[in-house]
C-alpha cells in the first residue's frame, strides 16, 4: 500500500512540471536613445562631436544625422520622438545658428535618425559655437538609457591643426598652415585627417590613416595643386579656394 | 503460489532468450562472386609530378577472376580543395589505361580511377596523387586570337625547339581573355618570379607567373582612375624604379612591394604617348604639345627637359609630329653613365603629320648626364614611314623596320637601308619586332584571315642575318596582338627589347 501511494506521489509531482508557464511581454514603455557606434564591441557612448564647415566648400548649411534606437516594441505606424536643446549648456541659438529635424521612427522599425541641421554663420569663422541638447518624452516614446539622452555639437568654420602634424605628418604635407589644411580635406574629401600610430590601427572609416596612405595622399595633393596652379586643371564648380594658392599668410602652398 | 509464477515467467523468459540461438538454415545457394582488387602504390601526393601539357599515363593493376568484359573504368581528376559535387572534379578517361594530357591549372590533385564490376555492381576503388607544375615559366608569350572573339597566350617554350604550350591563360582561369592590346612581364630583385600584367582596351590584370588571375587593373592605382586604359609598366632591375603610362599619363610608386601599387598621375599638362624608360630617367614623347619631356619623380611632376645652347633642335616644339619610335641604340636595361655617355644614344623617330616625312631626332648626354639635343635628321629610307613595326638593335648603329613583307636594317648614322630579309607570303603585316642583340623575331599576320606566325633570325655583327633567313617558325596561331618573353626568374641577360 505504502508503495502505490509513493509511486503515484511520484508521478503527480512529475505531471506538475508539465504547467505551461507564462511568459510576461515587456512592459516598460517604448523609449528611444540616441545609439552607440554601429560596430563589433562599440566603445561607450560619446555625447560629443566636433563639426567644421572648413573642409565643406561654399555649403552654407549641413546636416548631421544622429542615429537613434528604441526600446521595446516596433509599431505598424510613423512614431515620433522629440529632443530639446538645453540651454544652459549651449552657446548656439536655435533658429539662427541649428534647427533641429523632426525625429521619427519608421513603421516597423528598431531604429531612425535624429537630424541636426548647422548653419555656418560669420561668427563661425573666429569662434566655436556649441549646442547641447536631449531625448525627451513624447507621446510615442520614454526617453531610453540614462546614459545615451544627450548630445553635445561643437560647430565651427576654421581649422584646427592636428595634433600628430608636426610629429607625424610634416614630412608629407610639409609646414601647417590653416588654408593647405582645408585644401587636403576639399581634395581628400575628408571632414578630418589623422594619422595611424601603427599600420594596425589604421582606420579609414574614422579618417585613421598609415603612413603608406599619407604618401600616396602626398602625391594626389602636390600633382592636383600643380595642376590647379597652372590652370591645366579647372577648379570644380564648389572649389572654395582661389588659385594659385595662397596660404592666410600670403605665401605659396607647397607640398613638398 | 506466487513464487511459481515468478518461476514460470523466468523460465519463459529465458527460453525465448536461448530460441534466438537457433541456426537458421536459410532456404538460398551460395554462389562464388568474381573477386575484383586494385593494386598499386600507396597515395602520395608527389606519386607523379607533371607539368602542364605533359601527358600523364597510368596503367593500373587489377586483377579480376570474372570476365574483364564485365568490367567499367572511370578515371577522375579532383582538385585537392574540390568537394562533392564540383565542377572542378573532371572524368577524364573510361579506359583501362589512363593517358591524359595535363590541361588544368597548377596545384594539387587527386587522380581516382573506379573499377566496377557491372554484374554485381561492386566497385574498388585507387587513387594516385598528382602535382601540376608549371609548363610554361619561361618562353616567349604569343597574345593572339582564337575563334569566337576570344584571346588566349600561348606559349614558345625555347625557340629552338618546336613545342608550344597552347592556352597557357585559358588553362589558368575561369574566364575568357578579351580585348587585349598588350603585355608586360615585371621581375626584379624585390619580385624575381616576377608578375605578368596584361592591358586590355579599357582595364588589364595582373596574373601570377603561372598565369593564373591576381587581380584586375583598379588595384594598380591607388586612386580611382577615370580611364583604364595601360600602355606601360616598366620596372628597374632593383625594383627601386616603377612607372606606368595610363590613358597618357605617367604614374609611379612608393613602395617597390609586389604587386606594385601605382600612385596619383605625374602633374603637368601632356598626353604621354612614346617613352624612354631608363632606371631613374624617364622621357616621353608628349602627343598634345609636341614636344619632349621629362618625369621629374622627386618632385611627381612633367618637367621641360633643359635647354642647352648647342641643342640642334627645339625640344620644346618639334611642330606637328607623331612619335614612331623612342628607344636608344643598346639594350633595354641600360641606363645613362660614366661609362655609357658616348655611345648611349636615345632615339626618336617623329612622323610630321602633314607632309608625311620622318625625321630622327638623336639625344646626348654630356658628362653631367644632363641630356641635349644632339642632331636631327631627315629618314630617307623607302617604306620607313608607313612601316609597321620599329626596333633598335641593341649592340649596333641600327633600326630595324617592317614595310609589307620585307624587314630593313636601317643605319640612322648614315641614312642608309639595306633589306634584311623579304617573307615568300605577300598578303601579310609584319606587326612586331623585337631584338635582345643576338637574335631578332617579326610578328607576321595574315592581312585577311585570323592566322599569325613568329619568325626567329639570328643577328649577325654586321646587323644581317644569319645565313640570310630564318632559325625557327611558329605558325597555327590566331592573329598576334604581342609578343613579349617571360623569364622564370630575373634574369640579368640581355633582355628582349
Amino acid at each position: 500500500m505504502k508503495q502505490t501511494i509513493y509511486i503515484s506521489t511520484l508521478i503527480l509531482l512529475l505531471l506538475s512540471s508539465c504547467k505551461k508557464e507564462e511568459v510576461k511581454l515587456y512592459d516598460g514603455g517604448d523609449r528611444v536613445q540616441f545609439s552607440r557606434l554601429n560596430i563589433p564591441n562599440p566603445p561607450p557612448y560619446i555625447d560629443s562631436l566636433d563639426f567644421s564647415f572648413a573642409s565643406k566648400g561654399n555649403l552654407e548649411n549641413d546636416t548631421l544625422f544622429l542615429p537613434v534606437d528604441v526600446t521595446g516594441r516596433t509599431a505598424n505606424r510613423d512614431r515620433e520622438f522629440k529632443v530639446a536643446a538645453i540651454p544652459e549648456e549651449s552657446s548656439a541659438v536655435e533658429g539662427i545658428d541649428f534647427d533641429f529635424g523632426k525625429g521619427i521612427i519608421k513603421a516597423g522599425q528598431f531604429k531612425g535618425v535624429f537630424k541636426l541641421i548647422l548653419r555656418k554663420t560669420k561668427d563661425l569663422e573666429t569662434i566655436r559655437k556649441k549646442v547641447s541638447f536631449k531625448i525627451v518624452a513624447s507621446a510615442d516614446f520614454q526617453p531610453g538609457l540614462s546614459k545615451q539622452l544627450k548630445c553635445k555639437v561643437a560647430f565651427f568654420n576654421f581649422m584646427v591643426k592636428p595634433i600628430d602634424w608636426d610629429a607625424k605628418m610634416l614630412r608629407f604635407f610639409g609646414a601647417y598652415s590653416k588654408t593647405k589644411h582645408r585644401f587636403i580635406l576639399y581634395q581628400l574629401g575628408f571632414p578630418e585627417i589623422n594619422f595611424a600610430a601603427t599600420a594596425a590601427l589604421e582606420d579609414p572609416s574614422r579618417y585613421i590613416f598609415s603612413g603608406v596612405k599619407f604618401a600616396n595622399f602626398q602625391l594626389k595633393l602636390r600633382s592636383v595643386l600643380d595642376d590647379l596652379n597652372a590652370g591645366t586643371l579647372k577648379p570644380a564648380a564648389d572649389d572654395p579656394f582661389t588659385y594659385p594658392l595662397k596660404d592666410e599668410n600670403g605665401l605659396n602652398v607647397i607640398f613638398p | 503460489m506466487k513464487r511459481f509464477h515468478y518461476s514460470l515467467i523466468l523460465l519463459s523468459l529465458i527460453g525465448i532468450l536461448f530460441s534466438s540461438c537457433y541456426k537458421d538454415k536459410g532456404n538460398y545457394d551460395l554462389r562464388p562472386v568474381d573477386q575484383l582488387s586494385t593494386q598499386g602504390p600507396e597515395f602520395n601526393q608527389d606519386n607523379f609530378v607533371f607539368s602542364q601539357l605533359d601527358s600523364l599515363k597510368i596503367n593500373p593493376e587489377v586483377t579480376f577472376t570474372g570476365d574483364s568484359a564485365h568490367l567499367e573504368y572511370s578515371w577522375k581528376l579532383i582538385p585537392q580543395l574540390a568537394r562533392v559535387g564540383d565542377t572542378t572534379i573532371k572524368k577524364i578517361s573510361s579506359l583501362k589505361n589512363l593517358l591524359y594530357v595535363v590541361r588544368v591549372p597548377i596545384g594539387l590533385y587527386t587522380v581516382l580511377l573506379e573499377v566496377k564490376d557491372v554484374k554485381t555492381d561492386i566497385i574498388r576503388s585507387r587513387t594516385y596523387g598528382l602535382n601540376v607544375k608549371a609548363k610554361a615559366s619561361q618562353g616567349f608569350l604569343v597574345l593572339n586570337d582564337k575563334e569566337g572573339g576570344v584571346q588566349d597566350i600561348d606559349v614558345i617554350l625555347d625557340n629552338t625547339k618546336p613545342e608550344i604550350f597552347w592556352g597557357a591563360f585559358s588553362a589558368n582561369n575561369t574566364f575568357s581573355l578579351r580585348e587585349a592590346t598588350g603585355m608586360s612581364m615585371i621581375q626584379s630583385a624585390a619580385n624575381a618570379s616576377g608578375l605578368l600584367y596584361v592591358f586590355r582596351k579599357s582595364g588589364g590584370y595582373t596574373l601570377l607567373p603561372s598565369f593564373g588571375f591576381l587581380q584586375d587593373v583598379k588595384a594598380w592605382f591607388f586612386d580611382a582612375q577615370s580611364t583604364y586604359a595601360p600602355t606601360l609598366i616598366y620596372q628597374d632591375f632593383f625594383g627601386a624604379n616603377n612607372y606606368m603610362i595610363n590613358n597618357g599619363n605617367v604614374h609611379t610608386t612608393n613602395l617597390i612591394t609586389p604587386p606594385l601599387l601605382f600612385g596619383y598621375r605625374a602633374s603637368g599638362d601632356y598626353k604621354a604617348t612614346k617613352s624612354l624608360i631608363m632606371s631613374t630617367y624617364v622621357f616621353v614623347y608628349d602627343d598634345l604639345h609636341h614636344r619632349f619631356l621629362k618625369f621629374n619623380k622627386s618632385a611627381g611632376k612633367m618637367q621641360s627637359i633643359i635647354k642647352n645652347p648647342a641643342d640642334a633642335f627645339d625640344i620644346e616644339d618639334i611642330g606637328n609630329k607623331s612619335c614612331l619610335l623612342f628607344d636608344h641604340n643598346m639594350a633595354s636595361t641600360v641606363s645613362p653613365g660614366a661609362a655609357n655617355f658616348n655611345t648611349l644614344k636615345p632615339l626618336a623617330y617623329c612622323k610630321d603629320n602633314q607632309t608625311g616625312k620622318t625625321f630622327v631626332y638623336k639625344f646626348g648626354f654630356y658628362r653631367s648626364l644632363a641630356s641635349y639635343c644632339e642632331s636631327v635628321k631627315e629618314v630617307t629610307a623607302p617604306g620607313f614611314s608607313t612601316a609597321t613595326a620599329y626596333v633598335n638593335a641593341s649592340n649596333n648603329p641600327l633600326t630595324y623596320y617592317a614595310s609589307e613583307n620585307k624587314i630593313y636594317a636601317y643605319d640612322f648614322t648614315n641614312d642608309v637601308a639595306r633589306m634584311v630579309y623579304t617573307f615568300d607570303q605577300t598578303n601579310v603585316s609584319i606587326d612586331q619586332l623585337m631584338t635582345n642583340g643576338t637574335q631578332l623575331f617579326a610578328v607576321v599576320n595574315s592581312k585577311t584571315g585570323n592566322s599569325g606566325a613568329v619568325f626567329f633570325f639570328k643577328v649577325a655583327a654586321t646587323g644581317s642575318f644569319t645565313g640570310d633567313t630564318y632559325f625557327s617558325k611558329y605558325e597555327k596561331f590566331g592573329k598576334i596582338t604581342e609578343v613579349k618573353y617571360k623569364n622564370n626568374t630575373l634574369n640579368p641577360a640581355i633582355p628582349w627589347k
